[in-house]
C-alpha cells in the first residue's frame, strides 16, 4: 500500500501536524472572539437597560411633578380655611387660581346677569347642594387646566358656602356662639332702647367696656383653642359679677361691655372694681393651662358725659384708653382723669 | 436578574460549539495518528518529535491570548456589576412607578370627594361620605377610622363617627386617647409607627378600657379658623402600616373635611336660627303657621281636634318703661321657661308670636282640656314672682283660645279668631281666659 509506505506516513504525520497547529491556532482565535462578542452583547444589554432606566426615571420625574402639581391644588383649602369673608375668600382664590393655572384673569361673580359683559371669558357655576351660589370667570385657561381648575373651583365653592352660612348665622343669632353673650348688633339694639326710656323718665345709666389685659399674647402662647374658653370663662364671671338687669354683650375680639341701668358713676365704679377685682382673683382653667387674668374697664356715664350712644361709646373707649396706658388692671372714668 | 441569565447561556452554547468543533478535529487526527503509529512503530521515533510541534503552539498561544482573555473577563464582571445595579435602580424605579400611580389615582379621588362634600349640608352625609372615603383611600392598611369633633363648651373630644374594620375590637373611647389629645394640643399631625415603642407616649397612662390591640397610627386635627374643631385618626392592629405619604394625604384630606363639616354645623346652626327666636328659644311665627297646617289636616283625617292658645303679656308696654327693656326680656324668657316646662312636649309647639305675643298650639287637644291648660298657664303666670333689684314684680297674661273644628274648619280664620278671643279678654280687664 501506497500509503503505508514509511516516506507517506512521515508525510501525513508533517501535515497533520501542521494541521492540528493550524486548529489551535484557530481554536483560541475563536475563544477570544466569542468572548469579545459575549461581552459586546453583554456591554449593550446594559447600555439597554440604562436607558430603559432614563425613560422610566423620566417618566417617574414627570409623574412626581403632576402629582405634586395636583397636591398642590388641595393646598387652597388650607388657605381658605382661615378667611369667613367673601371678598377676602374670592380674593386669595383668584390669586392662587392665577399662581398655580398661570390665568391671565380671574374674577368672582354673583349673579349671572353680570357674566354677559364677559365675553373671552370662560362661566364657571359654583354649586352647593342644589343651589348655584356664584359664578367664577376665567380669561387664559388652557384646555389641559380645566380638570384642575374644577379642582380649585370646588373648593373655593365650599369656602364660599361657609362664609355665607356664617354671615347669615350672625345676622340671625342674637348671642355671640362662643360666650353666649348678647351679639354686638343685639346690645347696641337694646342699649338704644335702654338710651330712649333713661330719656323719657330722666334717669341715668352707665356704660362700662372691659378688655382682656395681653390677650393676644395668651392667644399666641397657648393657641386659640385656649384662648376661646378664655372668653368664654370671663364671660360666665362677668355674667356673676352682675345684677339680673344688667346688660352684657361681647363688643368685639376680647371687649366685652356692660351696660347699668340706673346707675351713676361711683355705684358704677363700685361694680367695675367688683368685677375687676373677681377676675383677678380668679383662675381659669383652660384644658391643661390654668391662666391668671387682669382687665382694664373704661366707664362713662349717661347723661353725664355723653347724650348718644355713639357718644357714650367712644367716650368710654376713651376711658378704657386711659386704664390701658396707666398700667393696666385698672378703671378708668371718663371726666374724672379728663 | 433573570434577563442577564438567559442571556449568559445563550451566549455559552452559541461561541463552544465554535470551539469545540476545533477540538473534535484535533481529537480526530490524534486518533489517526496514533493508529498509524501502532502499526509502525519504528516510525514513532520519527513522527513523536513532530508532536512537539502542536503540544508547543498550544501553550505558546494559550500564554498569549490569556491575558488577552483575562482583560476581557475583568471587564465582563465590570459590565456584570453594572447591571447589577441598574437592575436595582430600575426595580426601584418600577416600585417608584407603582406608587406614584397610586398617589395620583388617590388625587384624582379627591377631586370626586370636593364635588361631592360641596352638595351636602348635613352633618350625617359628610360623615357617610368619610367613612366610604377612608377605605377607598387607605386599601391596603385594613384600618380603623376614627372621627372625633371638639366640645368647645366642655373642652373635651366627642366621638363623632368611626368605621371598624372587619373583625377589630369595637372603639370604646368616647373621649379620645393620648395619641388624640397630643394632636389636638400641638394642632399637628401625628405618625406612630410602633404604638408600643414610641418615647412620646407613655401607655401605662391608658385606662384599661381603652386598650385595643394596636400597632400603628396616623391622625389629624381638623383646623378651622385657627382653632382644632376635631381630629381624624386612623389605626391598624399592625405596626408601620402608614407612611409620611399616608399621612400626607389625611392631613389633605382633613383640610377639605374641616370645611365640610364647618360648613354642616353652620348650615344647622343658621336653619335653627331660621325657625327659633334667639331670646326665648321658642319657634318663631313661620315655622308656626306651616306646623298649624300640617296638624289641622292631621285633624281633618283623624277626626281628632287641635287648640290654639293665644297669649299675651298684660301692660307690657308699661313694666318695659318702669324697669327697662332687659327687664322685659326677663319676664318674655321667664314665660318661655314657664310654657315649656307646663305644656312643652314634642307633639305642642310653643312659639312666640310677635314682641309679647305667644301662640301655643295644642294637637290632639279638646276644648275642655286647652281650658284646663290655658288656666293652669295664667295662674302659674301670675303667681310668679319676678325679682328686680331687691324687688318683687308680677305680670299676668290674658289668653283666648280657639279649638278645630268646633270654632272653625280653616287656619286663617282660626287664627283671627283666636286674636279676637284674645282682645275680648283684655278688654274684660286683663289676667283672664276667653275661649271662642
Amino acid at each position: 500500500m501506497f500509503l503505508l509506505e514509511p516516506l507517506s506516513v512521515f508525510i501525513i504525520s508533517v501535515i497533520l501536524v501542521v494541521l492540528m497547529v493550524y486548529k489551535i491556532d484557530k481554536y483560541f482565535i475563536d475563544r477570544y472572539n466569542t468572548f469579545r462578542k459575549e461581552l459586546k452583547n453583554f456591554e449593550s444589554y446594559a447600555c439597554g437597560l440604562e436607558q430603559n432606566l432614563n425613560s422610566l426615571e423620566e417618566e417617574n420625574l414627570k409623574l412626581q411633578q403632576d402629582s405634586e402639581k395636583i397636591f398642590s391644588l388641595y393646598e387652597l383649602t388650607r388657605e381658605l380655611a382661615k378667611y369667613l369673608d367673601e371678598q377676602e375668600l374670592s380674593k386669595v382664590f383668584c390669586e392662587k387660581a392665577n399662581q398655580y393655572l398661570k390665568l391671565t384673569d380671574c374674577r368672582f361673580i354673583e349673579h349671572s346677569s353680570l357674566t354677559q359683559d364677559l365675553k373671552d371669558f370662560g362661566v364657571f357655576a359654583l354649586r352647593i347642594e342644589k343651589n348655584v351660589i356664584g359664578y367664577l370667570a376665567v380669561e387664559g385657561l388652557r384646555d389641559s387646566d380645566v380638570d384642575n381648575f374644577n379642582i380649585l373651583s370646588g373648593q373655593f365653592a365650599m369656602a364660599l358656602e361657609r362664609a355665607k352660612l356664617y354671615k347669615e348665622i350672625e345676622q340671625l343669632a342674637i348671642t355671640d356662639s362662643l360666650t353666649n353673650i348678647y351679639a354686638r348688633w343685639y346690645f347696641l339694639q337694646r342699649a338704644e332702647e335702654e338710651l330712649h326710656r333713661s330719656l323719657k323718665f330722666d334717669l341715668s345709666f352707665s356704660f362700662l367696656i372691659i378688655d382682656i389685659d395681653h390677650f393676644k399674647d395668651c392667644n399666641d402662647k397657648f393657641g386659640h383653642l385656649v384662648g376661646d374658653v378664655v372668653l368664654r370663662e370671663l364671660s360666665k364671671i362677668l355674667r356673676s359679677s352682675m345684677r339680673q338687669i344688667d346688660l352684657l354683650g361681647r363688643f368685639g375680639g376680647e371687649e366685652f361691655c356692660i351696660l347699668l341701668p340706673e346707675t351713676n358713676k361711683s355705684s358704677a365704679h363700685q361694680a367695675a372694681e367688683r368685677i375687676r377685682s373677681t377676675v383677678l382673683g380668679s383662675k381659669i382653667k383652660a384644658f391643661d393651662e390654668s391662666i391668671k387674668l387682669t382687665v382694664s374697664i373704661g366707664i362713662a356715664n349717661f347723661s353725664e358725659d355723653a347724650d348718644n350712644l355713639k357718644e357714650l361709646i367712644d367716650r368710654s373707649d376713651w376711658a378704657l384708653y386711659r386704664a390701658k396706658q396707666t398700667g393696666r388692671n385698672r378703671i378708668c372714668l371718663y371726666g374724672v382723669y379728663k | 436578574m433573570i434577563k442577564i441569565q438567559n442571556l449568559q447561556s445563550c451566549n455559552l452554547s452559541k461561541s463552544s460549539s465554535n470551539v469545540i468543533s476545533h477540538l473534535l478535529v484535533l481529537v480526530v487526527y490524534t486518533a489517526i495518528i496514533i493508529v498509524i503509529s501502532l502499526k509502525f512503530t519504528y516510525l514513532l521515533k520519527i513522527t513523536l518529535p513532530l508532536f512537539i510541534l502542536p503540544v508547543a503552539s498550544f501553550f505558546y498561544l494559550f500564554k498569549k491570548t490569556d491575558t488577552k482573555n483575562r482583560l476581557l473577563f475583568l471587564k465582563r464582571s465590570e459590565v456584570e456589576e453594572e447591571v447589577n445595579t441598574l437592575n436595582e435602580r430600575l426595580s426601584h424605579q418600577e416600585k417608584l412607578k407603582v406608587a406614584l400611580h397610586k398617589k395620583i389615582d388617590r388625587y384624582s379621588y379627591l377631586e370626586g370627594l370636593v364635588q361631592k362634600l360641596s352638595l351636602e349640608l348635613s352633618l350625617d352625609g359628610v360623615y357617610k361620605i368619610l367613612m366610604k372615603a377612608i377605605p377607598e383611600l387607605f386599601k391596603e392598611a385594613g384600618s380603623n377610622c376614627i372621627l372625633y369633633l371638639v366640645d368647645q363648651e366642655r373642652q373635651e373630644l366627642n366621638l363623632a363617627c368611626s368605621r371598624v374594620y372587619e373583625g377589630n375590637e369595637i372603639i370604646k373611647t368616647k373621649k379620645g386617647d393620648i395619641f388624640d389629645h397630643w394632636v389636638l394640643k400641638k394642632m399637628q399631625p401625628l405618625l406612630v409607627e410602633n404604638v408600643k415603642t414610641d418615647f412620646r407616649f407613655d401607655l401605662s397612662s391608658l385606662q384599661p378600657e381603652q386598650i385595643r390591640p394596636m400597632g400603628s397610627l396616623i391622625s389629624v386635627a381638623l383646623i378651622a379658623q385657627s382653632r382644632p374643631i376635631g381630629i381624624i385618626r386612623l389605626d391598624s392592629g399592625d405596626i408601620a402600616r402608614y407612611d409620611s405619604e399616608d399621612l400626607r394625604l389625611l392631613s389633605t384630606l382633613s383640610d377639605l373635611f374641616a370645611l365640610a363639616i364647618q360648613n354642616a354645623l353652620f348650615y344647622q346652626h343658621a336653619k335653627e336660627l331660621a325657625i327659633k327666636d334667639g331670646l326665648t328659644g321658642l319657634y318663631l311665627r313661620r315655622f308656626f303657621a306651616e306646623r298649624l297646617g300640617e296638624e289641622i289636616e292631621k285633624a281633618r283625617l283623624r277626626n281628632s281636634s287641635v287648640s290654639l292658645l293665644m297669649l299675651d303679656v298684660d301692660n307690657f308696654k308699661r313694666y318695659n318703661d318702669k324697669f327697662g327693656h332687659i327687664a322685659g326680656d326677663i319676664v318674655l324668657k321667664l314665660i318661655a321657661k314657664m310654657l315649656t316646662t307646663i305644656i312643652g312636649t314634642e307633639a305642642n309647639v310653643i312659639c312666640r308670636y310677635g314682641g309679647e305675643e305667644f301662640m301655643i298650639l295644642l294637637p290632639d287637644c279638646t276644648k275642655k282640656d286647652a281650658l284646663l291648660l290655658a288656666n293652669n298657664i295664667s295662674h302659674g303666670i301670675a303667681a310668679q314672682d319676678i325679682i328686680l333689684r331687691r324687688k318683687k314684680t308680677n305680670v299676668t297674661v290674658s289668653i283666648g283660645m280657639v279649638t278645630f273644628p268646633a270654632d272653625s274648619q280653616s287656619e286663617e280664620d282660626l287664627i283671627n279668631k283666636v286674636d279676637l278671643v284674645m282682645y275680648r279678654a283684655k278688654q274684660l280687664g286683663k289676667n283672664k281666659v276667653c275661649s271662642y
